[in-house]
């Protein structure tokens, strides 16, 4: 039965078009690239637009024959990343794998497909396997010798250069084609010269960038990059080094960067201990920088993956950032980046790289996430806009904010509240429009030769593109009005071990241990606030939490879901206990509170809460952070205890009197105690309320799991 | 570390008050409507079990169905009852549906103990007539006390045992006679092939079948199944799975009759190769390849049911009895030498040429795997036959 799938397989691989083949490559990358340089070409990009819509028409139209190729595993992808869904079939073997997932049934509803190739194109095998074979690649070619190229730094000297003094540093020289992967957290100043990081030229100056490097994710390279003016001042360089560097030579500082990020992997052990070396790496270097919490990565094994720019990417991202140097600072046209794209292209990659590269040109670039599932700089379920003036370097849960503007939704996917979820894009964009992109001429920013006029933005689309998420992609492009939309075909090859469902996890967990520093409100409004450590000494059910009385600090309590009209207000207190609400903000008569209150039930617990109430609109209002209800008393009146990283200055000046709950969860992880194995919060397991060890009995006892890639007999 | 799961109740007995308030008193709607709305908020906490799930749908019906006699539109009620039971079959039988083929609603439906009218209704319902109020009415009735027979009081009460078993996995052993009775006949008379080819391939499948039915009754015997199993133990779970429905398979080929003839004059093995002889191997290589393909682990599980067998004491009582398998009396498996030897040829035919790999690296590796599987079962009394490795 088996070989019949086979041989048919075979057999219309010699029918069906081969796959283009790879471009010329001057390089050679690992083959990852490779496989994204077949199959995806270009982005399309226009750098001004006077009509996008025009652009995107093109696009569309201009799409290859070989899309059919990106949809077969971007279908497998869906399947696997889906909440609800449970990829039963993914662990059959390879050989097993012959069959394809029932695509021609679920593609009727993608009209980008309408009169693309023959179904049996979805057979094709993937065009480059993972390089398991190959030799490791060798990521560091640096070689640190003391006195040469590899210096220590005294605490005076960095005082002399207006940096930190209280961590220890290190002085790097890289010359021509040194390459240097470092794992786990540290600060990276350049002195002088130029290097490469994540695809980003860095330019001199005394300010650090923080850099997150856990395994879980691709580590980011520091590359020597020739090039960059040797006009430039050296005054950032004690003098006492100038005779150990040559012309040409980058200079760069490395700096022991703590936040009590590691501590994570205790919270959420699926992540433990990715932030140092597995011991087959300790024991393939024997190179120590003397940096505490920095590692010296010198190949590459299946558990740390450099960071890959793939070559149609730094052509796409080239055009679009150098497109402007011939144009003056004083071109005020619209600066909108859309990054559109199916599951697991790179799009959230591209998007951070692009804006890393934006913020060389502007003092501030705007970003919008409309991924519910894999935000950038929140946790899941929140469209938000963040407006950043330093590039991040690390992925997503290395940098969650306070966002300057953000609406709730409460799902890691707008399936369930579409038109929500448009009209909190929509709201956004209105505040981008109005408010963000042109401020910078309104408060006094200062001069750093990068241009301040205008804030360009970049929006990061989601990744659900069929069906009725084509639709919304459409729909989000029409409010955006982008200048330019980068497009990808092709998926990039899956790195790691981890899904997106715990890098959610993480991210979530990440939020809530993370501390915001406190600045006062109205000064840091302007870039939002990004998190400078994280604390993960006490496990959430530990922490000291606000308490809330539900009747005189709370307008109002919504659930907002599926089915969830059909919580009767004496029920209230159950569903909010444990829950991850939203914090909102509401204008002054955004909810109708009066004909809310009359229609409440008699047994009034002092939880406002009315049935069937709609979310606020996102017009009227906005969700600065997300909270987590720890416990709810029955008596009215109903108080809560609440966490939430919203620093107190911020909830004093404007206090959020809306929860919003949604579908979103605290992962099981959060609701742990890492301080002991067998117990929560002094709690044997057997008695923990919510939770439950063991195998479940009775049948129908699991959750609903979804097949769909079942075949019929048959139908091979 | 294995996590728990989210539960929407604080402790037990929160469910237990629910399943008093649909079950105790079948007039009591106000408590009824209690549970509805306890359910319903705890559908907004978090994922429910499916059963729990079914309960509220089908409960909601019922109370809205009794409240309101003479209502406007029967129609309404009769589509509410239809989704939530084809939702409640749909939603018990597809976990179950574990490889890449479909398997029947039916033949799952029978082994979860769903009464089959349900599984009727259910096709009717999706594809036919919607089902009259009557039959719809009853069917539900039917699925609450099936929920709370199969899922309340097993979930309320875990040491209880299950109140109705599961029917035991169905016999192996005919089909393989069966198989046997095929195969005779062609390798016999060749020109006879194509006539028995249809029959051939469909006993082939009756007995993938019946591996396919084994996984699903490893699914309710082992009941570790973990509801939030959120793909990461997923493998792990489907290895069981089918490691457990091959050792089943294995037990029936080792009977005597199976892969050992039950004339001893037949059980003569050719000695150089080391291997059954001719006319066995014609007789069951087929059948092995077949399964191989579809369950590569097959070879590596029959290998180790071999050696286990071989190690095992000849007069103790075999380990399939206490399993679900109708095995054979005890007595017929009271062995001989000659069962012995064969039984060791065909562990070394496993080893030397059994996958066809033409890999000799593969095949040393393999000799090594059994070699220290025999030594460790031999220990310090050394008793069988060390031939197996001449």
């Amino acid at each position: 039965m088996l070989s019949a799938v086979a041989a048919r397989k075979a057999r219309l691989q010699q029918t069906a078009p081969p796959p283009e083949p790879p471009r010329a490559q001057s390089s050679p990358p690992s083959s990852e690239a490779e496989d994204v340089h077949a199959h995806a070409k270009p982005p399309k990009r226009k750098s001004s637009a006077p009509a996008p819509k025009a652009a995107r028409k093109k696009r569309r139209v201009n799409r290859p024959q070989d899309t059919k190729l990106g949809r077969y595993f971007t279908e497998k992808d869906g399947f696997k990343e889906q909440q609800d869904v449970i990829a039963v079939a993914d662990d059959d073997s390879d050989e097993e794998r012959a069959w394809s997932p029932s695509a021609p049934f679920q593609d009727s509803s993608d009209e980008e497909d309408a009169g693309a190739t023959p179904d049996f194109a979805v057979l094709n095998p993937p065009a480059a396997p993972l390089p398991a074979e190959e030799p490791p690649q060798i990521l560091s070619t640096f070689r640190p010798i003391l006195g040469q190229n590899f210096f220590h730094v005294p605490q005076e000297e960095l005082e002399a250069i207006g940096m930190s003094p209280l961590s220890p540093t290190k002085l790097l020289v890289l010359r021509s084609s040194d390459r240097l992967a470092l794992l786990g957290t540290y600060s990276l100043a350049l002195l002088r010269g130029a290097v490469r990081l994540n695809g980003v030229q860095l330019t001199p100056s005394p300010h650090a960038h923080p850099v997150f490097s856990p395994r879980s994710s691709p580590l980011p390279v520091i590359e020597y990059a020739p090039g960059a003016q040797d006009s430039e001042p050296t005054t950032l360089l004690p003098s006492r080094f100038v005779g150990a560097v040559t012309p040409g030579d980058a200079v760069v500082l490395l700096q022991e960067l703590r936040t009590g990020v590691e501590g994570l992997g205790r919270v959420c052990r699926t992540f433990e201990d990715v932030f140092s070396p597995t011991r087959w790496q300790k024991n393939q270097s024997t190179i120590d920088l003397g940096l505490q919490g920095v590692h010296y990565v010198t190949l590459q094994s299946a558990d740390s993956q450099p960071f890959l720019l793939p070559r149609s990417w730094e052509r796409a991202l080239d055009a679009v950032c150098s497109a402007g140097d011939s144009t003056s600072a004083t071109d005020l046209s619209r600066q909108v980046f859309a990054v559109h794209g199916a599951k697991k292209t790179g799009k959230s990659t591209l998007a951070r790289t692009l804006v890393n590269r934006l913020l060389a040109r502007y003092q501030r670039v705007a970003f919008l996430e409309c991924d519910l599932g894999q935000s950038e700089f929140t946790p899941g379920g929140m469209v938000a806009l963040n407006i950043l003036d330093a590039p991040v370097f690390g992925p997503p849960f290395t940098h969650p904010s306070i966002p300057h503007h953000a609406h709730y939704i409460g799902a890691t996917t707008p399936r369930n509240c579409p038109s929500q979820y448009l009209e909190a894009i929509s709201a956004l964009m209105q505040t981008y429009n109005i408010d963000v992109q042109y401020a910078s001429q309104l408060d006094g920013q200062t001069d750093d030769g990068r241009i301040a006029e205008i804030i360009p933005l970049v929006v990061n689309m989601m990744g659900w593109t069929k069906g009725l998420g084509a639709d919304l992609s459409r729909k989000i492009l029409d409010i955006a009005q982008p200048s330019v939309v980068f497009d990808f075909e092709a998926p990039q090859p899956e790195n790691g071990w981890y899904t997106p469902a715990d890098h959610r996890t993480l991210s979530i967990l990440s939020y809530f241990h993370a501390v915001f520093p406190s600045a006062p409100p109205l000064a840091s409004e302007s870039a939002g606030i990004y998190a400078t450590s994280w604390n993960t000494s006490l496990p959430l059910c530990a922490q000291h939490p606000y308490e809330l009385t539900s009747d005189t600090a709370l307008d109002s309590v919504i659930l907002s879901g599926p089915g969830f009209e059909d919580v009767v207000p004496s029920e209230v207190h159950h569903v909010l206990n444990g829950a991850v609400v939203g914090l909102v903000r509401c204008e002054p008569g955004a909810l109708d509170l009066e004909t809310a209150s009359s229609a409440r039930g008699i047994p009034y617990t002092g939880i406002p809460y009315t049935r069937g109430m709609p979310p606020p609109p996102p017009s009227a209002s906005s969700c600065p952070a997300l909270a987590l209800v720890r416990s709810t008393s029955s008596a009215a009146p109903a108080r809560l205890h609440v966490l939430t990283p919203l620093p107190p200055a911020h909830l004093a000046a404007a206090p959020p009197r809306v929860l919003v709950k949604g579908e979103l969860e605290l992962p099981v992880w959060g609701m742990l105690d890492f301080r002991t194995e067998d117990a929560v919060a002094g709690v044997e397991r057997a008695r923990v309320p919510f939770l439950r060890w063991g195998k479940t009995e009775g049948t129908g006892g699991e959750r609903r799991r979804v097949r769909r890639n079942l075949m019929r007999r048959g139908q091979q | 570390m294995r996590l728990p799961r989210r539960v929407p109740w604080s402790s037990i007995t929160e469910l237990d008050q629910v399943c008093s308030w649909i079950y105790s008193d079948g007039n009591d709607t106000e408590a009824k409507v209690q549970a509805i709305q306890r359910l319903s908020a705890w559908k907004a906490i978090t994922t429910l079990p499916h059963a729990l799930e079914s309960t509220l749908a089908i409960l909601t019906v019922i109370v809205q169905d009794t409240a309101q006699e003479g209502s406007s539109s029967y129609l309404l009620t009769r589509q509410a009852y239809a989704s939530a039971l084809i939702r409640l079959v749909n939603g018990l039988v597809d976990p179950l549906q574990l490889g890449a083929y479909a398997r029947s609603i039916a033949s799952i439906a029978a082994q979860l103990g769903l009464p089959a009218w349900l599984v009727e209704l259910r096709h009717a319902a999706t594809h036919e007539d919607l089902p009259s109020l009557e039959l719809l009415r009853e069917a539900s009735r039917e699925a609450m006390v099936w929920l709370l027979n199969n899922y309340f009081i097993p979930a309320l009460n875990p040491s209880a045992p299950l109140k109705t078993r599961a029917p035991p996995l169905r016999p192996l052993s005919p089909l393989l006679s069966q198989y046997k009775g095929i195969l005779k006949i062609t390798t016999r008379d060749a020109s006879l092939r194509s006539q028995y080819k249809a029959e051939t391939s469909q006993v082939l499948r009756d007995i993938e079948r019946w591996v396919a039915e084994a996984k699903v009754a490893a699914d309710i015997s082992a009941a570790t199944l973990e509801w939030d199993s959120s793909g990461v133990d997923g493998p792990e779970l489907e290895d069981t799975r089918a490691r457990w429905a091959l050792d089943r398979l294995c037990d029936v080929l080792l009977e005597k009759g199976g892969l050992v003839p039950l004339s001893k004059k037949k059980r003569v093995v050719s000695t150089n190769p080391f291997q059954p002889s001719a006319s066995i191997l014609t007789i069951w290589t087929p059948l092995l390849a077949h399964l191989h393909a579809l369950h590569p682990s097959l070879q590596h599980v029959l290998l180790y049911r071999i050696i286990s067998t071989l190690l095992s004491n000849p007069m103790a009582p075999d380990s399939t009895t206490e399993l679900e398998t109708i095995s054979l009396d005890a007595t017929d498996r009271l062995r001989d030498p000659s069962y012995d030897m064969c039984l060791a040829s065909w562990a070394f035919w496993l080893i030397s040429s059994g996958s066809g790999s033409a890999d000799p690296d593969d095949e040393m590796a393999k000799m090594e795997e059994a070699a220290v599987a025999l030594v460790t079962g031999l220990g310090p009394s050394v008793r069988v036959d060390t031939d197996l490795r001449a």
